[in-house]
């Protein structure tokens, strides 16, 4: 027991240490008053800073150019600690207090995160009010050690009053930006776990002071260059704190760096008058915002996607290991976007903020943004041509630019009132991602229930085998021979077809799917006994048609044997877990149960393993197909069971281009392959020797599929040589059954006679071979069964023979008296003109020398 | 070559058969084969003969041609594409019809396609499949959407 005990302590200890040594340290630096004009790198004024070291971010990281906070610094740092829109929290301007009730980004790392992380808050918070009762502040909201600056600014950077982690007021003597850093280098240095800081400098916030000799570069002259210098010094400041980190550290931290709002307007040398800080235009709200580090994969790369200061709240989460669907409340985790392109779902951005007791409102698609306030005053502007927004579209607005006016304006009523249903996060009462006809909740009931038999065949079902060379061959007419039933008019009918395998089949070391890529059905799985072609991937596109384009989704398709909602009632599977498609026949998708029975009574429930297994088919590769039960590697005859099992969790779909909700079986995609769950590999297939009796006598093969009573029943895929001709796009045999006897023509010595076909037995008193002696195998096809037609007959002299086949032919045209008039040779395509002399003809298409046939041309 | 008889099951009893026609949809499968594309359409024979200005109970290559030239456009690359009626296959109830669209090009950039078979018939719609350029991409068309633009990248 003590043993045991160890082991387990010793299990969790590892469990522990390597969960944490998976988890990134990360480090939010968040820079008071600082817009994309006064950082480099992101293409705005030329009158920068020098900033070497967010330069070196940028040339490691990911810059966001398109970023929006709000105009000024109270809400969005309410947006990043709770993950909301001002409108949601009530924070829309400075100094409103961020309520506790909002769960904050702290309190989610402590209770979601599976990493025990150590966090911190050092700077300025902003988010309590003024007031020195509200101290607290931090630690109500989750903050487990503050230290820094509790109001929006210092009076002075040299003399200001921090709130240390005791709750108490100290007075510090030394510049702001250096003691802030020394603090954050103090505490990183302290952690002994995976960690989470946010580093909140006051710097370059008004007032505007000198800072340290050897901190800055450019000289402070006026409000611009000093702003200018205190960026400079906060960089140099940056700079000391990562190089205090050991190499082990850093490399496992990741860096968000990003501004809260907007140069200010004393400082503002870019933007017009007015539309600087606190300002709901781009110079209030567009913020430089860089990540780097750990977790990124996309080095010195721009990301101009819409994203705002929000999103930080859910990158973090998800950095911290939190797992989210898109993101949380108002905010989107940019997480993925860190390693690959095309990852950032919103496409529309919001921003808000109040002024002088009047809300104030911005969206915006990739070109043109839209303000608002409660006054119902409206400014449009194209920012991608007038970032500056100098010329106010409304009043003489396009067609276009009307209908994207509207719809932001929607979006922005949806945003305030609700959750946006287009902004890639599960919020609001989505139960997955943007699912606003909250169709993910809706409860998939797993039924396995099939349609009871309803229907006896009316033709005779026929399984017609022989061997030419190395191929075994089927003939059959995929007719049932088992009480059925249908939906609709489809009704089974006899479906002609020829299929061939491998006689000796062997594994090829690949595997085969049933689908496309896509997902789309595209292969039959083999033949049963009686004829009837196994399919058990659904062939018909039925689900997530896309509203504008009409085109369908393939990834995703109804699972036909969980006859599960919607899919129950498209797909219909019969008592035999089959159906009819149109004009495709009757086919298996799933366990069979019908036929099964009608060959061994009982099978389909037997509890334990028979005496002797029971084939029911061949799969297209040339292997025998088992149902329920076969042998082992050593022999012994057990049942077999898939590997296979339900996902569990929610679909990432957002119920609308690919579906939501929790993995039912509904869909195909919801089941995955585990090695080693059970019996069978991938294919539903095993390597263990087997020798049956078939058709050909005494038979031994080294892997058999089986169809098994869980899905997939039928395998979805093959692997050994899979045949072309279970191709489910290949035509059927282009002939009639004239005498109803289950042969077409070309199978049939006598199509007029019902008792002259292949199963008959020949009467030795007759001279009339009834069963069609050995003649059968020689098909007389028609040419255009074997793909050649031609265009057009009669004709007035030109006419085309058009090949379906790959390979090469010949076409002689002879005149009715034997006289051979042309012949070409030829691929696809080939043109016959100017046969000038009206008549009969005679035209023979040749394959290889073999003639494939002759038909009669008339030229009028 | 030895021809071998595994097994015959000739059950004749006779079934309820449902002999409703009504078709929710016509397919065109729009298909590269061997050196050529091309268009194979499945379609409910009564209705043709209903909705479909057929002059005859039997549905005719004149027919059809003149109705499919007059209901549907097909252009890849810019090329207008007439449809050649090749073969009018009949089953008991479906249709189908194999018609030559064009010599395979290689690399088929964009397909557009107007489609209005049928679709004075309620709830018609016709499903476009595209099995060209090693992909396979298909659409619903109903009344209110009659075509279809696709660009392949």
């Amino acid at each position: 027991m003590r043993i045991l005990k160890t082991i387990l302590i010793l299990f969790f200890f590892s469990f522990t240490c390597f969960s944490q040594q998976q988890s990134p340290n990360i480090l939010l630096i968040i820079a008071d008053d600082m817009g994309i004009d006064s950082t480099p790198g992101f293409g705005i004024n030329s009158d920068l800073p020098i900033t070497p070291t967010l330069d070196s971010f940028r040339e490691k990281g990911l810059s966001f150019t398109n970023c929006w906070a709000a105009p000024q610094c109270s809400p969005t740092r309410a947006a990043i600690m709770s993950g909301k829109y001002g409108i949601k929290t009530g924070v829309m301007r400075p100094p409103l207090i961020l309520d506790t009730s909002h769960t904050s980004l702290f309190t989610k790392i402590k209770e979601q995160s599976i990493t025990d992380y150590s966090m911190g808050l050092i700077g300025k918070w902003h988010i309590g009010g003024n007031d020195t009762s509200n101290y607290s502040h931090p630690k109500d909201s989750g903050v487990p050690y503050y230290e820094g600056l509790f109001t929006s600014q210092v009076d002075d950077y040299y003399d200001w009053t921090k709130v240390n982690f005791d709750g108490n007021e100290e007075q510090i003597k030394e510049y702001a930006t250096t003691h802030l850093t020394n603090s954050a280098i103090s505490w990183i240095d302290n952690q002994t776990k995976p960690w989470f800081l946010w580093l909140a400098h006051v710097a370059p916030h008004a007032p505007f002071q000198t800072p340290p000799e050897g901190t800055y570069t450019t000289v402070p002259a006026s409000n611009r260059t000093t702003y200018l210098s205190m960026i400079e010094s906060m960089d140099y400041e940056i700079n000391r704190l990562i190089e205090s980190m050991d190499v082990e550290t850093l490399e496992n931290t990741v860096i968000i760096f990003i501004g809260d709002n907007g140069t200010p307007g004393q400082a503002n040398n870019y933007w017009p008058t007015g539309h600087a800080k606190s300002s709901i235009y781009e110079g209030g709200i567009r913020v430089p915002l860089i990540i780097t580090g750990k977790s990124v994969e996309r080095v010195n790369e721009l990301e101009a996607s819409l994203v705002q200061a929000t999103d930080l709240h859910a990158t973090i989460l998800e950095l911290a290991g939190v797992q989210l669907l898109g993101g949380t409340d108002n905010s989107l985790s940019l997480k993925p976007a860190l390693s690959f392109e095309n990852k950032v779902s919103k496409k529309i951005n919001y921003t808000d903020y109040e002024s002088d007791n009047t809300q104030f409102w911005a969206t915006r698609n990739v070109t043109y943004k839209l303000i608002e306030d409660e006054n119902g005053n409206e400014e449009f502007y194209n920012i991608i041509t007038d970032i500056k927004e100098e010329t106010n579209l409304i009043g003489s607005l396009t067609t276009e630019q009307e209908t994207i006016k509207t719809m932001l304006q929607q979006e922005a009523q949806t945003i305030r009132k609700d959750w946006s249903c287009n902004d890639g996060i599960k919020n609001g009462t989505e139960t997955t991602i943007d699912d606003c006809n909250n169709t993910c909740s809706d409860v998939d009931v797993l039924s396995n229930d099939t349609i009871d038999c309803c229907g006896t065949p009316s033709n005779p079902s026929v399984y017609y085998e022989f061997v030419e060379e190395t191929e075994r061959v089927v003939y059959s007419n995929n007719y049932p021979n088992h009480n059925f039933c249908f939906v609709a008019d489809r009704t089974p009918e006899p479906y002609y077809r020829v299929y061939r395998f491998d006689l000796e089949p062997k594994l090829t070391g690949e595997v085969t799917s049933l689908t496309r890529t896509n997902g789309r059905p595209v292969n039959f799985f083999g033949i049963a006994l009686n004829g009837v072609y196994m399919m058990p991937a659904p062939a018909t596109p039925f689900i997530f048609e896309d509203v504008s384009t009409g085109e369908y989704n393939w990834e995703w398709v109804f699972e036909p044997t969980t006859n599960i909602g919607d899919g129950k009632d498209f797909v219909g599977l019969d008592c035999a877990s089959a159906h009819v498609n149109p004009n495709s026949g009757y086919h298996y998708h799933g366990n069979m149960f019908e036929y099964v029975e009608e060959l061994e009574q009982g099978i389909s429930t037997l509890n334990s393993p028979p005496a002797e297994v029971l084939q029911v088919g061949w799969a297209s590769d040339g292997f025998p197909i088992l149902y329920r039960f076969g042998p082992d590697k050593e022999g012994n005859i057990k049942e077999m069971f898939p590997s296979f099992q339900l996902k569990s969790g929610l679909r990432t779909g957002d119920g609308i281009s690919a579906p939501c909700g929790s993995y039912s079986g509904k869909y195909t995609n919801d089941f995955g392959y585990i090695a080693g769950k059970g019996d069978l590999d991938e294919c539903n297939g095993i390597e263990a020797s087997i020798t049956l009796t078939t058709a050909q006598g005494e038979e031994t093969f080294e892997y058999y599929y089986v169809v098994t009573q869980d899905f997939p029943q039928i395998s979805r895929c093959m692997k050994g040589n899979f045949n072309d001709s279970f191709i489910s796009g290949a035509d059927s045999l282009n002939d009639v059954d004239a005498d109803r006897d289950g042969f077409v023509k070309a199978y049939d010595c006598d199509d007029a006679n019902a008792n002259i076909n292949p199963f008959a037995t020949d009467d030795p008193l007759t001279s009339v071979d009834e069963s069609c002696g050995a003649t059968l195998s020689a098909q007389s096809l028609e040419l255009k069964d074997l793909g050649y037609y031609i265009n057009s007959n009669p004709n007035d002299g030109n006419f085309s023979i058009i090949s379906t086949n790959l390979e090469k032919y010949k076409v002689q045209l002879f005149s009715i008296t034997g006289q051979l008039i042309l012949e070409k040779l030829g691929t696809g395509v080939l043109d016959i003109n100017n046969i000038t002399n009206g008549g009969i003809y005679i035209l023979s298409i040749i394959r290889e020398g073999n003639i494939l046939g002759t038909i009669k041309i008339i030229v009028k | 070559m030895r021809i071998l008889i595994f097994a015959c099951f000739a059950l004749l009893n006779i079934t309820n058969i449902n002999n409703l026609h009504e078709s929710i949809s016509a397919t065109f499968n729009v298909i590269k084969r061997g050196h050529v594309v091309m268009l194979e359409i499945d379609f409910d024979e009564e209705n043709f003969i209903k909705f479909g200005e057929s002059k005859s109970l039997h549905i005719s290559k004149e027919d059809f041609s003149k109705y499919l030239h007059e209901t549907t456009s097909w252009e890849f690359d810019g090329k207008k594409l007439i449809p050649q009626v090749l073969e009018i296959k009949r089953g008991e109830h479906h249709t189908k019809v194999i018609c030559y669209l064009s010599k395979y090009k290689e690399n088929i950039k964009s397909v557009k396609i107007k489609n209005e078979f049928l679709l004075n018939v309620k709830s018609h719609s016709n499903i476009i499949k595209l099995d060209i350029n090693n992909t396979f991409k298909d659409y619903r068309l109903y009344k209110d959407r009659r075509g279809i633009e696709v660009e392949f990248n």
